[in-house]
């Protein structure tokens, strides 16, 4: 498909709405990130031959290159791969009806803030873990840098997210029945909802982070909050996250096995369920990384129930992997061989991991290399095994070429070697009680250090023999046919595309056109100037620790930030207003039904982040013993009259969709404008509130505030609130500015309807918030 | 078929590196009997899976390979549903009968731990990366000891404790890092947290010297935090 041109076109590159296309911007990415991130890999196992420094001087910088590596490998090599894949198969495996994703823009949008996400990570040196306990992320430097980085790499995701859930249920073709889709169809699927679910939580523990960092807020403060608070609201996520790696792995693992067996995939819907449940059961298992930390006895029992009870789904799957081999001609190419070493290295991943669910156990091996070996065989020798597997496979079909097999045999036994030698040296000197996170050992472990450096050192080569592969393939004639690359008897089996299923239905032609944008990637990168805003203002810039709010006025840099961001909104708020809309999608009358519930994907996740902004409020506030009575501090009746303000512009803004529905214009537009005045009060009141509250001295984020804990949790309520309210005025405003040009119509009205949820929502929230800020 | 031998020898080599790898501490406090026999027991349940699985598809690999000629009996449909349903029965077995080895022990654990009886110890974990030692001494005072630094700045903190006597070891940490007290020869290890003190109920069974090390990343100085129990 790829016609070779396309990565010597920074324009197409740039602004390509194509799902394949950005698929493969996703593998550059990854592939260059992989790079990175195992170099850091190298230098942490070079440093680690003997005890004394050969690498790196201090430990500091040793601390850096594992947090680093370890950040790199997760966010930006291994789950965007998952998305890469997703990108280029979804749409063919679901006979999209636009031969895309759902939302071609948003797509292009959610690509690239991954590499942004990237430069703000790898430039970040955080020397903290990629796990960012507190107090140790509150006090180190470089962490605000890489939390801006999580923060675009997690939207970039959760964009991608909502657009494949999207994708596989609404534009997926009628005649693709959902117990027939390919497994990483579902795997997908699977993966979407977890990070719905999860990334909003990991979004709001790293930016409560920030806050204590820059605005004197008091979250994980060890004397006045209790810093545990973070590692709940932090694995809540962080433990789905391997789900969220490894589910798409599953799905593309089985049909690597199925192709190179010349089977079906045995126990089709046993697979599926198991991918539900190990989905499902995922987000109850966080605190079994927290069994050291003086949880409840009783906890521990519930979470290691829990874990044990998610080991039954994925035992389950390798049995059915081992069957679908049974009776069949298995053809042992690269492909093959790396399925089968995730088999093997998956099952050493899980058994390994029973050990350290048994807390009994877990009390010693917690947090030494053992922890490090397990999920390496999870991580990096199951799921980036399983991706190696399918980039071959896929390799055909993607550059037209055959890869060179020769070295992608040399790639899979190193990589193969080289990770069972590193990965059970880990597993060694857990067991002998080696630390994780150590810059230097005691002697009696040197050793298995070195067995462990040289499997680093064979996995490194590995990929020499990887990029020679890759480049001998681009070198080598095209392939006559791709129907069956690797003579197996079947080829990639995608459900015939929808614009020829609509051609033999209708007899129409169906065009196509997969357009470029560049206002989506420019959207993308605008989002950087206000992070960069919020860096600059850090108290001596990104790289260290200070307190934002002093230097507001005094960085110069940072209102530059912030003003060029707001001439950008400017800019693009006079284009797309004053752009024709009314031009439908050429699918869009196949689609069926409503679109409301685009809307309500992405207020799943909106719900899931003030779920855990509210929840991690309360459980600071049961926890604290000087709280203070609302009523005293806070001014409940004139907050009243502002929820008043706002309930009122929800029914505003139901009588203006009535209005634009019957076709009443006039009264649609004014309507409209009453719900922006209302939003507006509401904004101004709440500006009006804080000032009071600086005033007064109880509620406020300076040092000697009264109550420090019941301010930073009232601030982060209600400041996220109003946030959200400005984006819901912002929108409204570019409604109305589209309806005076005569924008909507009485057929045309669903952003309208789309905006005015988002609106609603809103609304409810600061309903929900009032009563539990305010009232109780 | 070079090909296949060197799948075998492959495996063979891996399992054994494995075997190799497993060489159990010596347990030495009133937790280590029941950490060592359950580390055994869970270590022969895995050996047998990773058996298992392994064979069973080298066994797969090496019959079914399209070089080997011979007819194929695929599984009949009626086979594939019993044959589902007894690999979900298998991985349910294999779960419960690590829940039911392993479930004895937490309550063991528990008992001991959270009894807070002995003699009190407050170890404390400092802002610079070191172990500080509140130990009663014979004229019932308190002597506080402080880390000797080496030359790598290691600092190591000695303390002598006596055998067959229980201790109550209460953690705390003075700055504001996260450490964790491990004793790797004593199978144990618990956070000491800013804010909130953990605390654990142990008696070592035998003499020796114990090495103690911090196992929650804590920054700059998080692998050169150490200490030595001398038990006499």
């Amino acid at each position: 498909m790829n016609d070779g041109n396309f990565f010597r076109s920074p324009k197409r590159m740039l602004g390509t709405t194509n799902a394949a296309e950005l698929g493969l911007l996703y593998f550059a990415t990854a592939f260059i990130n992989l790079l990175i991130a195992g170099t850091y890999a190298l230098l942490i196992r070079t440093e680690l031959w003997t005890p004394d420094p050969i690498y790196f001087d201090t430990a500091k910088d040793y601390n850096v290159a594992f947090t680093i590596h370890g950040t790199g490998m997760i966010f930006l090599v291994v789950v965007p791969l998952g998305a890469g894949f997703g990108n280029y198969l979804v749409p063919k495996m679901v006979a999209a009806d636009n031969n895309d994703m759902y939302w071609p823009k948003w797509n292009n949008v959610a690509f690239w803030m991954l590499p942004i996400a990237s430069v703000f990570i790898w430039f970040s040196q955080a020397p903290i873990g990629w796990t960012a306990y507190p107090p140790l992320s509150i006090l180190m430097p470089g962490v605000d840098m890489w939390i801006v980085g999580l923060v675009f790499a997690g939207t970039s995701s959760s964009i991608g997210a909502i657009n494949f859930v999207l994708t596989i249920w609404k534009g997926r073709a009628p005649y693709v029945k959902w117990m027939s889709m390919d497994l990483f169809v579902w795997g997908t699927l699977f993966t979407s909802f977890l990070v719905i679910i999860a990334t909003p939580v990991l979004t709001a523990a790293l930016v409560m982070i920030l806050l204590d960092r820059n605005f004197n807020t008091v979250f994980f403060s060890e004397s006045l909050s209790n810093p545990i608070l973070y590692q709940h609201v932090f694995w809540f996520y962080s433990h789905p996250a391997v789900y969220i790696m490894v589910l798409p792995a599953f799905g593309l693992i089985s049909t690597v096995i199925a192709k190179f067996s010349r089977t079906q995939v045995f126990g089709y819907s046993s697979m599926v369920i198991a991918m539900a449940g190990i989905a499902i059961l995922s987000v109850s298992v966080w605190a079994h990384h927290m069994y050291t930390t003086g949880i409840d006895p009783f906890v521990r029992i519930f979470f290691t129930s829990m874990t044990f009870v998610i080991a039954i789904p994925s035992g389950i799957k390798v049995f059915n992997w081992l069957t679908t081999m049974y009776a069949g001609r298995i053809k042992l190419r690269a492909p093959m061989l790396f399925a089968l070493a995730f088999i093997v290295m998956f099952t050493m991943g899980g058994i390994t991991g029973v050990y350290i669910n048994i807390i009994a156990l877990d009390l010693n091996l917690h947090d030494t290399y053992w922890v490090v070996g397990h999920f390496h065989f999870i991580v990096a020798a199951g799921t980036l095994v399983a991706m190696f597997a399918s980039f071959y496979y896929y390799f055909p079909e993607i550059t037209g070429k055959m890869y060179d097999e020769k070295m992608a045999k040399l790639h899979f036994w190193f990589w193969f070697g080289g990770n069972f030698i590193t990965f059970v040296a880990f597993q060694v000197l857990g067991m002998e009680g080696m630390p994780r996170r150590y810059y230097t050992y005691p002697e009696e472990f040197q050793l298995w250090h070195q067995i462990a450096t040289i499997g680093a050192y064979l996995m490194g080569i590995s990929i020499i023999f990887m990029a020679i592969s890759i480049h001998r393939g681009l070198k080598s004639e095209k392939l006559e046919s791709l129907d069956d690359p690797f003579e197996l008897g079947s080829g990639y089996d995608y459900p015939e595309p929808f614009a020829d299923y609509i051609k033999r239905e209708h007899g129409e032609d169906l065009v196509i056109e997969h357009k470029l944008s560049i206002w989506a990637p420019a959207g993308a990168f605008s989002l950087v100037l206000p992070f960069l805003g919020l860096l600059a203002f850090t108290e001596g810039g990104p790289f260290a620790r200070g307190k934002a709010l002093e230097s507001f006025s005094g960085s110069l840099g940072g209102n530059i930030f912030i003003v060029l961001f707001l001439v950008y909104l400017g800019f693009f708020f006079q284009k797309e207003s004053s752009a024709h809309i009314g031009e439908l999608n050429p699918v869009d009358k196949y689609r069926e039904g409503e679109r409301h519930w685009e809307i309500w994907v992405f207020l799943a996740s909106e719900v899931i982040f003030f779920t855990a902004v509210i929840g991690v409020s309360q459980a600071i506030k049961w926890n604290s013993l000087t709280w203070p009575d609302t009523n005293d501090v806070l001014s409940v009746p004139y907050t009243a009259v502002l929820t008043f303000v706002l309930i009122i512009s929800s029914f505003t803004m139901a009588t203006s969709l009535e209005h634009v529905k019957n076709g009443d214009m006039e009264k649609f537009k004014k309507y409209l404008l009453f719900t922006i005045i209302l939003g507006l009060v509401f904004l101004t009141g709440q500006i009006i509130e804080y000032a009071q509250l600086a005033g007064e001295g109880d509620v406020t984020l300076a040092d000697n505030a009264t109550y420090p804990l019941f301010s930073s949790i009232f601030y982060l309520q209600t400041g996220f609130h109003g946030l959200h309210v400005l984006v819901g005025v912002l929108f409204l405003g570019f409604v109305y500015l589209r309806a005076r040009k005569g924008g909507y119509s009485k057929d045309n009205h669903t952003y309208v309807e789309l905006i005015g949820l988002y609106w609603h929502f809103v609304d409810l929230v600061w309903i929900i918030l009032f009563t539990v800020v305010y009232l109780i | 078929m070079r090909k296949n031998s060197k799948y075998k020898l492959t495996l063979l080599g891996s399992l054994f590196t494995l075997l190799m790898g497993i060489q159990l501490v010596s347990g030495r406090s009133n937790l280590s009997d029941s950490y060592d026999r359950l580390f055994n027991i869970v270590t022969w349940i895995s050996i047998v899976v990773l058996l298992f699985v392994s064979v069973l598809m080298a066994r797969f690999v090496l019959k079914y390979r399209e070089e080997v000629e011979g007819a194929r009996s695929p599984i009949g449909h009626t086979m594939a549903k019993k044959l589902e349903a007894g690999w979900t029965a298998l991985a349910i077995f294999i779960i419960l009968v690590l829940m039911a080895v392993s479930y004895p022990t937490l309550s063991d654990l528990d008992d001991t731990v959270a009894a807070g009886t002995g003699e009190k110890l407050i170890i404390e974990g400092t802002a610079n990366w070191e172990w500080v030692f509140h130990v009663q001494n014979s004229t019932g005072g308190v002597d506080v000891i402080r880390p000797v630094v080496d030359s790598n700045n290691v600092k190591t903190t000695t303390m002598t404790l006596e055998v067959n006597k229980e201790y109550n070891f209460i953690f705390w940490a003075s700055g504001s890092w996260i450490h964790s007290f491990f004793v790797p020869d004593l199978n144990i290890k618990m956070d000491v947290n800013p804010g909130t003190n953990n605390s654990i109920s142990l008696t070592i069974l035998e003499p020796g010297n114990y090495v103690v090390l911090c196992a929650e990343f804590c920054g700059a100085g998080h692998s050169q935090m150490r200490g030595v129990i001398i038990v006499e």
